[in-house]
């Protein structure tokens, strides 16, 4: 049995780049490759599903698949290596948008630019889950490449939403207040504060009583700091939430009792929060950045130059015409099936299967 | 207002280009309309910017200040832990590896003085340097594209005209490079090009929203290296980064312009005739970089680039001069312009 061996610098919960190599391996074994997963680094319930990557021995016939999102020790691992390999390219955050915020973390972003370079070059087949990142491996050198989405059980996003949650937001809605949600690490290249800034812009030209909830762990002690500050001095400190990691209960609540899920990031691989809110019928407004635009496709309001006030109006339009809501909401739900997990498991499985039969 | 997560029926199909269309109308509009304070956005980003770490503002001093503080590393080893009998295991090897930890730390600490210290009179020379030449450099900036028309709009039309006859089969996009308020913009996209501008002037972009041309935010070279090699149907080239700028950086903009032309396609140089300068502009043309170059100038430039069919245009107050992109391999490109420079010296 010819085995496809997957490396990781982490594997963790509540990680959707970790479930996505899950599905890979479970797809693998199910097309009859061996597989197995070694990793830098596993967290919490998933240490059983992993081995440390020292641990790999190698045998003959063996291919090795290798998901890069910074830099790690497991690439030189990787690159070192005599095996043939399948480079699965997540995108890496450029340096310079964490430089001036967390240098520490600039550094392990500017490894891990450099280290795909070889691995690029190196690699028998470069997997990408946008055309944006397949761009980036063609330009390093990849010759071989095929777009595979981020694979994703969508049916887990139907987790029952936390009541508390639900209701504190149902009652403040029926109370006339409309409340926008963006779900990612709080960092410098998601650019939350733009849409703190848009927010205030709401409250300001709109005359509409907006919040904001913003969702997601730190990545960034400086930048969340910041934010604080920012949103304190604009008076919005009961308007903006900074819901930190949130439990899947509460996160299907966020999701269920808001009216909008906005997006000014400047910088995405992919965006799956996007396949999230389009499951919880949310509409979407979103900067087209990166691979946001893509991703999106024709199933959100886009919002070129994400100006405060240019978001401001794009949230203000899909606030108060329902007609546009219901069409973003069916757009939205027709996209989602372009990335259903059978979908992308025939596309990984055409794509191994073009370089390595089972 | 219903509610989103009511049955899915959109109707009748919505022309979500349209929409994006009209909203962006209605944000230009909401900015006319004193709906905001004057200044709203500038101001939010400069609220959030005295917030955010000296480092974000690219202020080199608070670069170097940042990196003195990560620098210095105390020689205090954590004992702190959630197990019961973890502090007293740490504190065991605290106390054994301690001299080597110390040791350490300083050793660490001297090499980010020295380099600070590397850094710090590096700063000092570059800021001599830029107060030397920082007048020549505030009024080349500050100058206008397009500074020798006195009705911009029509002499965007005039560029336009001549852009298209001697270019009239372009494929691909047309990148006009320091846009201004994007009057050139405007004026070849009514001739018919898929044309795009870039300007860095936050007030030039505002004045060019306001008639409906959306300009990207940034710098001509920096967006041509961005930009991949035989991705454009033409670049225009013109305003302060042409006519006020060193040799080197125009030398540098007009090999980015030809490498991110594809074969076939155009560059267009707009420039400003050196006599329009020093009778119009004398102190401009007295603290600008350089001179501006005479059409011979481009024409000679462009041609060791590997351009071909270089015309020459003259219109009140200005040269347009337009080159067909014809690519040899990369290796002769890059020796032309590598001969260029050194023939400048």
């Amino acid at each position: 049995m010819v085995a496809v061996h997957q490396f990781l610098a982490s594997l963790a919960p509540r990680d959707a780049q970790s479930q996505h190599h899950l599905h890979i391996r479970d797809a693998l074994r199910g097309a009859g490759y061996a597989s197995d997963l070694y990793v830098g680094e596993a967290k919490g319930e998933f240490r059983a599903q992993a081995q440390p990557f020292r641990a790999y021995c190698g045998a003959p016939g063996d291919w090795l698949l290798y998901g890069h999102a910074i830099g790690t020790p497991v690439a030189e691992f990787v690159v070192s290596r005599p095996e043939p390999m399948i480079l699965d390219y997540h995108n890496v955050t450029p340096a310079a948008m964490f430089e001036a915020w967390e240098p520490s973390s600039a550094i392990r972003m500017a490894a891990g630019r450099r280290q795909l370079a070889p691995l690029a070059a190196r690699c028998r087949l470069g997997l990408a889950d946008s055309a944006f990142n397949e761009t980036e491996l063609r330009g390093l050198g990849a010759r071989r490449t095929a777009v595979v989405p981020i694979m994703i059980d969508t049916k887990n996003f139907a987790t029952a939403p936390a009541a508390k949650v639900l209701d504190a937001l149902s009652d403040s809605r029926s109370r006339g207040a409309r409340h926008l949600l963006f779900v990612g690490r709080l960092a410098p290249n998601k650019r939350q504060h733009e849409l703190v800034a848009a927010l205030a812009a709401l409250r300001t030209g709109f005359d509409i009583d907006a919040r904001l909830h913003l969702v997601g762990a730190s990545a960034s002690d400086r930048y969340r700091r910041t934010l604080i500050r920012f949103i304190e001095a604009l008076g919005l400190g009961r308007a903006v939430t900074l819901v930190g990691s949130a439990a899947p209960a509460d996160l299907a609540a966020y999701y269920e009792g808001c009216d909008a899920f906005v997006s000014a990031s400047a910088h995405e691989g992919f965006l799956v929060p996007l396949l999230e809110a389009w499951h919880h019928r949310l509409p979407v407004v979103a900067s087209p950045a990166a691979a946001v635009g893509e991703t999106m496709g024709d199933a959100g309001v886009r919002v070129r130059r994400p100006t405060p006030i240019a978001v401001a109006a794009a949230a203000a339009r899909v606030l108060g015409d329902d007609a546009l809501r219901a069409e973003l909401v069916a757009r939205g739900l027709g996209r989602l099936d372009d990335f259903a997990l059978d979908r992308s498991r025939e596309r990984l499985l055409d794509a191994v299967a073009s370089v390595v039969a089972p | 207002m219903t509610d989103a997560r009511e049955p899915v029926d959109p109707g009748p199909t919505i022309d979500l280009d349209a929409v994006v269309r009209e909203i962006e109308a209605e944000a230009r509009a909401l900015r006319r309309s004193g709906a905001f304070p004057a200044e709203f956005e500038r101001e939010l980003a400069a609220l959030f910017t005295r917030f955010a770490p000296p480092a974000a503002s690219g202020d080199l001093r608070a670069l170097i200040d940042a990196a003195e503080e990560h620098g210095l590393i105390e020689p205090f080893i954590p004992v702190d832990s959630q197990k019961p009998a973890g502090r007293f295991v740490k504190q065991g090897f605290a106390k054994a590896l301690g001299w080597y930890h110390t040791w350490l730390t300083q050793e660490i600490s001297q090499f980010a003085g020295s380099t600070i210290r590397a850094l710090r009179v590096t700063a000092d020379r570059l800021e001599s340097l830029e107060r030397r030449l920082g007048d020549a450099e505030e009024q080349a900036t500050t100058i206008a594209a397009l500074p020798w028309a006195s009705d911009r709009a029509a002499a965007a039309a005039s560029v336009a005209t001549v852009v298209a006859g001697r270019a009239p089969t372009l494929k691909g996009r047309v990148l006009v490079a320091r846009a201004g308020q994007g009057e050139l913009v405007a004026a070849l996209s009514a001739q018919g090009a898929d044309a795009y501008g870039i300007e860095p002037d936050a007030a030039n972009r505002d004045a060019a929203e306001a008639r409906a041309v959306d300009l990207l935010a940034d710098d001509g070279a920096a967006h041509l290296e961005a930009v991949r090699r035989d991705a454009l149907g033409a670049v225009v080239l013109q305003g302060p980064d042409l006519d006020a700028a060193a040799a080197g950086s125009r030398l540098r903009l007009a090999r980015l312009a030809y490498e991110r032309v594809g074969d076939g396609g155009a560059i267009v140089v707009v420039a400003t005739e050196p006599q329009w300068w020093r009778v119009n502009e004398p102190v401009t043309a007295d603290l600008a970089f350089a001179p501006p170059w005479t059409a011979p100038t481009w024409e000679f430039v462009l041609g060791r680039l590997g351009a071909s069919d270089v015309s020459i245009d003259a219109i009140d107050g200005a040269v347009i001069v337009c080159a067909v992109v014809r690519h040899r391999d990369d290796e002769n490109a890059r020796e032309a312009t590598g001969s260029v420079a050194s023939d400048l010296g």
